[in-house]
């Protein structure tokens, strides 16, 4: 049986409210066979993340070694990278070793990298960075910019509205439990115009404390009461509003159900677990076919002494990614959840002086899931060369900063496209789209 | 800062151990994510019709219960001191207000001077007044704590003017 969106709703909202639990278990069944449930769930990794050294190519390892030799307190021993050989690459490249734990995600085709991504306003060869001709992203090397850009897919000036929003509000459902969940505060990524994100605290009870004994509820009463005054006064409303959200769903994340699957006991482990455990509930309870999560990990702006702060911020992504990919697989929705990673930046591959880097601009992502067509490699890996054919810096003390040869519009569209966004909607959603020859990079299927 | 707002206007005694709420809150003091410090410049709150609110960028649900949440600690129950890292916890003295507590329109009226510089309508009043009436005069200090609790987990507190 197909359902669409449009038919859950239909039947959602012609049955009684009595049998309303039981029917939209029955209808999530259908919809999980049908393909029809689907999930986003977005890591941001704050600070600019060095994939220069999370994806490091074996074959021309010594490109790597020459920029980054031992010397420079950077360098991955080539015995120690983990080999990958990407179906279509040609060449074979290595995982950070810290990045073990996604070997297996990788040699399952669940896992794909997407190679140079970065915000772009259109298409830009290196001539046209150098001599003009073609626009740039206002503030390159910007954290404060460039994590706005990756997350709002607008390069040209501020957006108060995210990609990942705007997305939901076109897909806004108008259940009983929010479609956008951050486990990491409020971010640009889940800003919409209409839909509201539930905001939770992974491992934290979600509940409003007090109001026992005699006086309780009078009390609550009027704690009540006060939500629904002075709305009419902007940020006042703003803040009820936002109150009232969470008391809404706090009744109904009394409990979250327990998983079979172990999880890290690192941040990003505890956010991924609240998320397989919201997945979880979703199947059991709200019934919703579509969820976007916001996830995310700082540190990684890596100035100096970078080598160990890096192995232990990789190693706590993959071991949680890892944990996140069997509770899906627990939870019989590996197909319909793909999970994937956003940063500020890459940064340079010339080293400063700390044993650290500084901003760069495209960089490499992970894409994990069932639905990704795994083992391969997306879009084209730079040319490990200062002042090569890939960076934005000339001259002898270029230090590495790889133009994107895909954009953030483009690594976003697909996985909105996946998700269910329409052609007709793509507009409104990724502005710039229609600037870049492939609208979508074909990973997800 | 709401925390800091909360303690001074209900005359607490603290030593200031209070980190873990003010991060369940979205704010690890001394410790932004980023050196933009805790919220962007530009942020524009949900709903508003386009109207900038920085701070709004850290009013989220699981924010609002914590604020709330943090409210009903320090207003019914207190911090208990837990050597050596909590050398005196934290705790209000709301003796003074005891007296109004036999006069709740005066009560409600001290406290929202206060907390809302005024700015808390006839409406807000009389709802709090009426749950602090629901707490016998017999009771005096918990008709105190009903209010300051109904005061300062209000959004117009939570808005600083």
């Amino acid at each position: 049986m197909t359902l669409t969106r449009r038919d859950f709703l239909l039947r959602g909202g012609s049955i009684g409210a009595a049998t309303l639990a039981l029917k939209r278990f029955g209808l999530v069944n259908a919809l999980a066979q049908s393909g029809g449930y689907q999930a986003l769930v977005c890591i941001f990794l704050f600070g600019g993340n060095d994939s220069n050294n999370m994806i490091v190519p074996l074959d021309a390892y010594a490109d790597y070694e020459a920029v980054r030799g031992v010397s420079t307190g950077l360098n991955i021993a080539q015995d120690t990278l983990i080999p990958i050989t990407p179906t279509s690459a040609g060449s074979t490249f290595g995982l950070h070793p810290s990045l073990a734990a996604l070997q297996p995600i990788w040699d399952g085709q669940r896992m794909a990298v997407v190679c140079n991504v970065g915000p772009l306003v259109e298409p830009i060869s290196r001539d046209q960075y150098l001599h003009g001709g073609a626009a740039i992203p206002i503030n390159l090397f910007s954290h404060s910019d460039q994590q706005g850009q990756w997350q709002t897919c607008v390069s040209t000036g501020p957006s108060s509205t995210g990609w990942g929003g705007r997305t939901a509000d076109r897909l806004d459902l108008s259940s009983t439990f929010p479609l956008m969940v951050t486990v990491a505060g409020l971010s640009q990524f889940i800003a919409a115009s209409v839909a509201r994100p539930l905001a939770l605290t992974p491992g934290q009870a979600f509940t409003l404390s007090g109001f026992t004994g005699t006086y309780g509820p009078s009390r609550l009463q009027a704690f009540q009461s006060l939500l629904q005054m002075d709305t009419d006064q902007r940020l006042v409303g703003s803040v009820s509003d936002t109150t009232s959200m969470a008391l809404a769903n706090s009744a109904l994340l009394t409990a979250l159900p327990p998983l079979d699957t172990a999880f890290p006991n690192t941040s990003l482990g505890g956010q991924l677990k609240e998320v397989a455990q919201l997945l979880k509930l979703n199947q059991s309870t709200f019934g919703l076919p579509k969820q976007l999560f916001f996830c995310s990990l700082g540190g990684f702006d890596t100035h100096s002494a970078q080598a160990a702060t890096q192995a232990s911020l990789l190693k706590q992504i993959a071991d949680a990614m890892a944990a996140f990919d069997q509770a899906t697989t627990e939870l019989g929705v590996s197909q319909q959840v793909t999970t994937f990673t956003l940063s500020d930046f890459a940064r340079t591959l010339v080293p400063n002086g700390n044993a650290g880097t500084d901003h760069a601009w495209g960089g490499h992502h992970i894409v994990m899931g069932g639905a990704v067509k795994g083992g391969d490699f997306y879009g084209t890996y730079p040319t490990l060369a200062p002042n090569g054919p890939d960076d934005t810096d000339t001259g002898s003390s270029a230090r590495g900063r790889w133009i994107p040869t895909i954009a953030v519009d483009q690594y976003a569209a697909t996985l909105a496209s996946w998700y269910g966004l329409g052609s007709a909607d793509m507009p409104a959603v990724f502005p710039n789209l229609d600037r870049f020859d492939l609208p979508t990079l074909g990973f997800l299927g | 800062m709401f925390i800091v707002r909360v303690l001074r206007a209900l005359n607490a005694t603290s030593d200031g151990v209070l980190n873990t709420y003010s991060t369940n809150m979205g704010q690890d003091v001394f410790r932004p994510a980023s050196v933009f410090n805790f919220y962007p410049p530009g942020y524009r709150i949900v709903g508003g019709g386009g109207l900038l609110g920085p701070e709004f960028r850290l009013d989220n649900s699981a924010a609002a219960l914590a604020r709330a949440n943090f409210v009903n600690t320090v207003v019914f129950t207190g911090i208990p001191l837990s050597a050596p890292d909590r050398p005196t916890g934290t705790s209000l003295d709301l003796s003074r207000l005891v007296p109004f507590a036999s006069y709740p329109g005066l009560l409600v009226d001290e406290l929202c001077g206060l907390m809302t510089h005024q700015s808390a309508s006839t409406t807000m009043r009389e709802t709090i007044r009426a749950a602090v009436e629901a707490v016998p005069a017999a009771s005096a200090l918990m008709r105190v704590k009903t209010a300051a609790y109904l005061i300062a987990s209000s959004s117009q507190f939570q808005v600083e003017r």
